[in-house]
């Protein structure tokens, strides 16, 4: 048995400690010796370089849409995660009440859970939260209550 | 099917429901209420009938009872008790009250609070048939609150009148008082017994083999609570001042029913009483007592009313007394042919009174006869019968009761001798001024008439009664059917009979001429009219004990209640809490960081602390 | 599966998602939605009160149960929920908002307070708690207009949130130590291990803390008088009546499947200490309050207390004391709360001021005022005197056998004492105190009417004859 055998993990992981402060010290250092000099704006000098400021004071505002949409993409999104544990198990609940499943019920439960969740979309739906604009503001349209 | 058991709660319950409705729904509508009232104690009282004729056919009547309390197996019972007792004392209350009830339709004619009153009128029926009925300790002293309110409520039924709400706070507060014995008395027998119910009390009570002494406090503190309802010595002060209340409630009330309510209790809790020789001699004397006091008292006043309310007084005391003397069914006898004159009388009173613009005093009035022919005779009925003259109700009933004492007991024989014959003075005193000779006061009693039918109609009803009720002495048989009277000889007879004669006969020699005031008696009596007169002094005297003693006891009370109870008592734990209030209002701050922080300080300590 | 089992809660589910989908497709007659909703929920009840239920039935794999316990707080807090829906119809700041969320909502949390009196299971319970939590997190803030409102919600949250995790947190200690999360199997696989006994009553007690900010339950009570004070009235109705009602009926159901660390059992000196803080807390709290809101979740906090001495009291009268109490609990602060929707000022909140002079203003709130605040004082003969008899005659009778709760018993009648004071200081503003100049008469609505009769009726029936009430929870027991 080699001697050091007990350590090669702590050799390796050693190694690649020193290999990554090299080369961050490389990506840091050597783009200014070797690049052209004085290209210094504002944009340039920005984290990401895409015209978006990367930080901002705290005064600005997002649509409160964007939340609401957010909102019932987690909803629906989690919702459907529900149906994973379901759909894993189908093969075994679909067998009929004799041989250990659940037979047609186990059809059920699928749908009354999906029943529940269109009459949320339905809901969600009605009550304009998915509407971007509201009715008002849409020209070819009568407002309606 | 209805059974007789279910009628007896439709006889309780018709009452409560037709309050119930009045309250609720028919305070704007007088006649309806009227109406409700007295529909629901008309049926009582034929359902009462019936009940009493099938109790009298020896039929055993069970209502149906059920577990109001199970707490742990420590069981508390809604029942009724039906037997002879009951159905003679339901049949006396609903009768009279059903006669007091069309009665009050003519006397409350016009007032204000038409509705009101007979609301108030059959919340009392429910209370007083709820006493008769009870089963237990614990009901009846209920129902024995109860009573005690709708009193109060009917005395003070003219709360405007500052005379009238103050009468009614002292019936109440003296009554309370009683009451307090009385409930310290039923916690205290429940306490030794392990039972309320009257049934298995009475069989119990003898065996448990308690001492002499507490057998006499648990019969004493119930007796307090018959001191205060009965109105006895030294508690009797409320009775005349509740004449306040319209006379109906008088005469239904503080006459024929609640006052009663006392004597009945007894006679009810009967096996209490036996075990302690030594109380029952105190209830004898109490009672002797107050009937002597009562009647000497009432020869020297002049409000027709206050007259006939120290004579109920005087004749409560002479049923407590025979109460005392172990004679329980002359009691009830003399309770019931009591509750038919005495409400005759405050009846009649009442149609005096309205006949003559709410004057009561009797020395204005005189020359009524004429006037109010129906209402003289049967006052005269009623004075006759309460008086002990053969052969009307009182004799029967009063002789009963004089001749269980003969033996028994020879200066509390001579007592109520004397009673009997300042009966017949005072009520005669009474008729003579109030109705012979002539009006001496022409603006009040000279344009007198006689009253409508609704008044005079139960006038009439309840003589009758005041007549037949004592023939061939049917009530003590029905009471109990190996009733024998004390032998006796028919001397012994005319001499009961002469002492009320006596007092007639001497009243008729004083005011026969019709005198303007009451002068001659005043000189007859000297310095003891006005002993009298201000019925012993014993209100004043009340008075002075509430005021120098129990004023005197409060300034002390209050001196050490400063220094002590509320500097270190109540101001040190009043200050503790305020305290405590105050860190919690501290921590309460409304900073949602500061609710986190002491939420989980909180969980861990308790963490902490359970793991330790 | 035997999905009638569940009709009730499924009754309440349909016409919740119906009421809301009826309310985003008919806006216009929200308020006749509502008021559908609300008798929906009446004829939900009334008519399971003639269905035969399949007694001791099992579903899910024994995480829900029904027994006649189960059934009759079904019965209880769907009786419980159909008030709240008429008050919230009354209440003039949610009717301003309009539509139908509210009412669906409550009766969301109702199904969820329903799966709970049947919950066999720390799973299904925590399901269970959690959908009626996130349901009162909406309703508490539901006037979004109003500060107080959302202040309110948010503390229900954020606390709320934390309690859940403790639960959370526990019951991986509780699945540790016990391989199962059955009530059924739990009292088995504690046998005679003390290691497991040790992990498991951690576990337990941080069950227990998170079941306790539902009961408002020392120290997870803080959040009580915030937030009864800012929710909208009926909101904080429901949070007193139907909410505690279906965390007190958790707790009596450990007790009842034997979940409870044995050592607690022998010697129930936490429960104890938890009561007697709870009732201490809430006595001496209240006494600086001038808003009435705020005065109830102090009550609340108090009332905690009482309940969970009976249950530290235990033995069958113990328990069927509790269930009298939680019953005459539901009359008695319905009742309070109905007041208050129909008083309360523009803000929906209730401060002194607000019941100067009620007895002129509307002579029926002013009698159910008084009959509800003498009911939470413990006055007789009205259902809550008897609720406090019961539970100090339990306390008493254990007391026989631990001299200890003799102590517990006059810590009960030192709070009871306290909060008379405040409650008859609510009834002197009420009755005594002239009304303001500018205070007119109060109409009251029907819907109010209906509810403030029948929680006077609850109130003085109880009071007077209890047997009824009391023989079916002792019934329950069994």
């Amino acid at each position: 048995m080699h001697p050091l055998e007990h350590f090669w993990p702590f050799i390796a992981f050693g190694a690649m400690v020193v290999a990554a402060i090299g080369f961050s010290i490389i990506a840091v250092t050597f783009p200014s010796i070797l690049g052209p000099r004085k290209t210094h704006n504002e944009i340039k000098d920005s984290a990401y370089e895409c015209g978006l400021p990367a930080t901002t004071g705290t005064p600005a505002r997002f649509s409160v849409k964007f939340y609401v949409v957010a909102m019932l993409f987690i909803l629906f999104d989690i919702e459907v995660v529900f149906l994973i544990a379901w759909g894993v198990l189908y093969r075994k609940l679909i067998k009929p009440e004799g041989a250990g499943g659940l037979g047609w019920a186990a059809l059920a439960v699928a749908v009354i859970f999906l029943l529940i969740l269109e009459a949320g979309h339905i809901y969600a739906w009605r009550s304009g939260a998915l509407d971007w604009a509201s009715w008002r503001s849409r020209p070819q349209q009568e407002p309606r209550a | 099917m209805l059974t007789n058991g279910h009628l007896v709660w439709l006889i309780l319950f018709a009452p409560l429901l037709a309050a119930a409705a009045i309250m609720l729904f028919t305070r704007r509508l007088p006649r309806v209420s009227a109406g409700l009232s007295i529909g629901a104690v008309v049926l009582g009282f034929v359902l009462s009938l019936k009940l009493f004729v099938a109790v009298l056919q020896g039929e055993a009547v069970v209502a149906p009872s059920v577990v109001w309390l199970d707490l742990a197996g420590w069981q508390l019972v809604w029942a009724a008790t039906v037997d002879r007792l009951s159905a003679l004392m339901l049949l006396v209350v609903t009768g009279v009250g059903a006669t007091i009830h069309v009665y009050s339709l003519g006397y409350m004619r016009g007032d204000s609070g038409f509705a009101r009153f007979f609301g108030c009128l059959a919340l009392f029926m429910f209370s007083m048939l709820g006493i008769v009925l009870a089963a237990n300790f614990i009901q009846m002293f209920i129902f024995w609150e109860l009573v005690g309110v709708s009193s109060y409520l009917l005395i003070g039924f003219w709360f405007e009148r500052p005379s009238a709400a103050e009468a009614g706070k002292k019936a109440f507060i003296v009554n309370r008082i009683g009451d307090f014995g009385f409930l310290l008395g039923i916690l205290l027998i429940g306490a030794l017994a392990g039972t309320f119910n009257f049934a298995e009390l009475a069989a119990k009570w003898p065996a448990l083999g308690l001492s002499s002494g507490v057998l006499a406090l648990a019969a004493g503190l119930i007796f307090c609570g018959a001191v205060g309802k009965s109105a006895q010595f030294p508690l009797h002060v409320w009775l005349p001042d509740a004449m306040e209340g319209p006379t109906p409630v008088s005469a239904l009330i503080h006459a024929a029913t609640m006052v009663a309510a006392g004597v009945y209790m007894l006679c009810r809790v009967a096996w209490l009483l036996a075990a302690s020789p030594e109380i029952m001699n105190l209830i004898a004397w109490t009672g002797g007592l107050t009937a002597l006091m009562a009647a000497l008292i009432a020869v020297a006043q002049r409000d027709i009313k206050r007259i006939l309310a120290y004579s109920t007084l005087s004749q409560l005391g002479y049923m407590v007394m025979a109460v005392g003397l172990g004679a329980t069914t002359e009691a009830m006898f003399h309770l019931t042919t009591h509750a038919f004159f005495k409400a005759l009388l405050f009846l009649g009173a009442g149609s005096v009174i309205i006949a003559l613009h709410h004057e009561q005093d009797i020395f204005k009035m005189g020359g009524l006869a004429r006037k109010m022919p129906v209402t003289f005779v049967t006052f005269l009925i009623g004075t006759l019968a309460l008086g002990g003259i053969w052969p009307l109700a009182g004799f029967y009933s009063k002789d009963a009761i004089l001749l269980a004492e003969m033996d028994a007991n020879r200066p509390l024989f001579v007592m109520a001798l004397i009673t009997a014959g300042l009966t017949g003075f005072y009520m005669a005193r009474a008729l003579i001024v109030a109705f012979l000779g002539q009006a001496r006061d022409q603006k009040v009693a000279g344009h007198a008439h006689e009253s409508p039918l609704v008044v005079t109609l139960p006038l009439v009803l309840l003589a009758i009664m005041s007549v037949i009720a004592g023939w061939h002495e049917e009530i003590p048989h029905f009471l109990k059917p190996d009733f024998h009277e004390h032998p006796h000889g028919v001397g012994i007879l005319l001499g009961f009979l002469a002492i009320p004669l006596a007092g007639f006969l001497l009243a008729w020699l004083l005011y026969r001429r019709g005198p303007a005031d009451d002068a001659r008696l005043r000189s007859l009596l000297g310095p003891l009219y006005g002993l009298l007169e201000n019925k012993f002094y014993v209100d004043e005297f009340y008075l002075f004990l509430v005021n120098r003693v129990q004023g005197g006891l409060a300034a002390l009370c209050a001196g050490l209640d400063l220094v002590l109870v509320r500097g270190l008592g109540v101001g040190g734990v009043s200050g503790l809490a305020r305290l405590a209030g105050w860190c919690v209002r501290l921590l309460q701050g409304g900073s949602l960081r500061f609710y986190l922080l002491a939420t989980i300080l909180g969980v861990a300590a308790f963490l902490l602390w359970i793991g330790r | 599966m035997a999905f009638y089992v569940l009709q009730m809660e499924i009754a309440v589910v349909v016409l919740a998602v119906l009421g809301l989908l009826a309310g985003a497709f008919w806006p216009k007659h929200t308020s006749l939605i509502r008021r559908g909703l609300a008798e929906g929920a009446l004829v939900v009840l009334v008519a399971s009160l003639f269905l035969v239920f399949p007694q001791h039935h099992a579903l899910f794999g024994g995480a829900y149960v029904l027994d006649r316990f189960a059934i009759v707080f079904k019965q209880v807090l769907l009786g419980a929920a159909a008030l709240v829906l008429l008050l919230a119809d009354a209440h003039e700041p949610l009717r301003k908002q309009g539509g139908t969320e509210f009412a669906a909502l409550v009766l969301l949390a109702t199904a969820g307070m329903m799966l709970l009196t049947s919950a066999n299971d720390f799973i299904f319970l925590f399901v269970a708690l959690e959908l009626v939590t996130i349901t009162f997190y909406v309703l508490n803030s539901f006037l979004r207009g109003e500060s107080r409102a959302l202040e309110a919600g948010l503390k229900y949250l954020v606390l709320g949130a934390l309690s859940a995790g403790f639960m959370a947190y526990g019951l991986a200690y509780v699945f540790g130590a016990a391989d199962s999360l059955n009530f059924g199997d739990i009292h088995h696989a504690l046998h005679d291990d003390k290691t497991a006994q040790g992990i498991y009553l951690f576990g337990f007690a941080l069950v227990l803390l998170g079941l306790g900010f539902k009961l408002a339950m020392v120290p997870m009570q803080i959040w009580a008088p915030d937030v009864y004070q800012g929710a909208p009235t009926p909101a904080a109705a429901f949070l007193a009546s139907g909410s505690k009602i279906a965390g007190f009926v958790v707790l009596l159901r450990l007790v009842f499947a034997d979940v409870f660390p044995p050592a607690w059992e022998a010697q129930p000196v936490v429960l104890m200490a938890l009561a007697a803080l709870t009732l201490l807390y809430g006595a001496l709290g209240g006494l600086a309050q001038t808003d009435v809101k705020r005065l109830l979740g102090y009550s609340s906090i108090a009332n905690a207390g009482f309940l969970l001495l009976g249950i530290a009291a235990g033995g069958d009268f113990g328990h069927a004391a509790v269930i009298y109490y939680l019953v005459q609990y539901l009359f008695a602060v319905i009742a309070v709360f109905a007041v208050l929707t129909v008083v309360a000022n523009a803000h929906d909140t209730a401060d002194r001021h607000t019941l100067m002079g009620l007895h002129r203003r509307s002579p029926l709130l002013a009698l159910a005022l008084l009959l509800a605040m003498l009911s939470l004082a413990g006055v007789p003969p009205l259902g809550g005197a008897l609720g406090k008899f019961f539970v100090l005659v339990a306390t008493v009778m254990r007391a026989r056998i631990d001299p200890a709760f003799y102590a517990l018993a006059g810590v009960a009648i030192v709070g009871a004492v306290i909060a008379l004071f405040y409650y008859l200081r609510v009834l002197r503003g009420a009755w005594a105190d002239p009304a303001p100049d500018a205070a007119a008469r109060i109409t009251v609505p029907w819907t109010v009417r209906v509810v403030l009769y029948i929680c006077m009726a609850g109130m003085l029936f109880l009071g007077i004859w209890p047997q009824p009430l009391l023989a079916l929870a002792t019934r329950c027991l069994h």
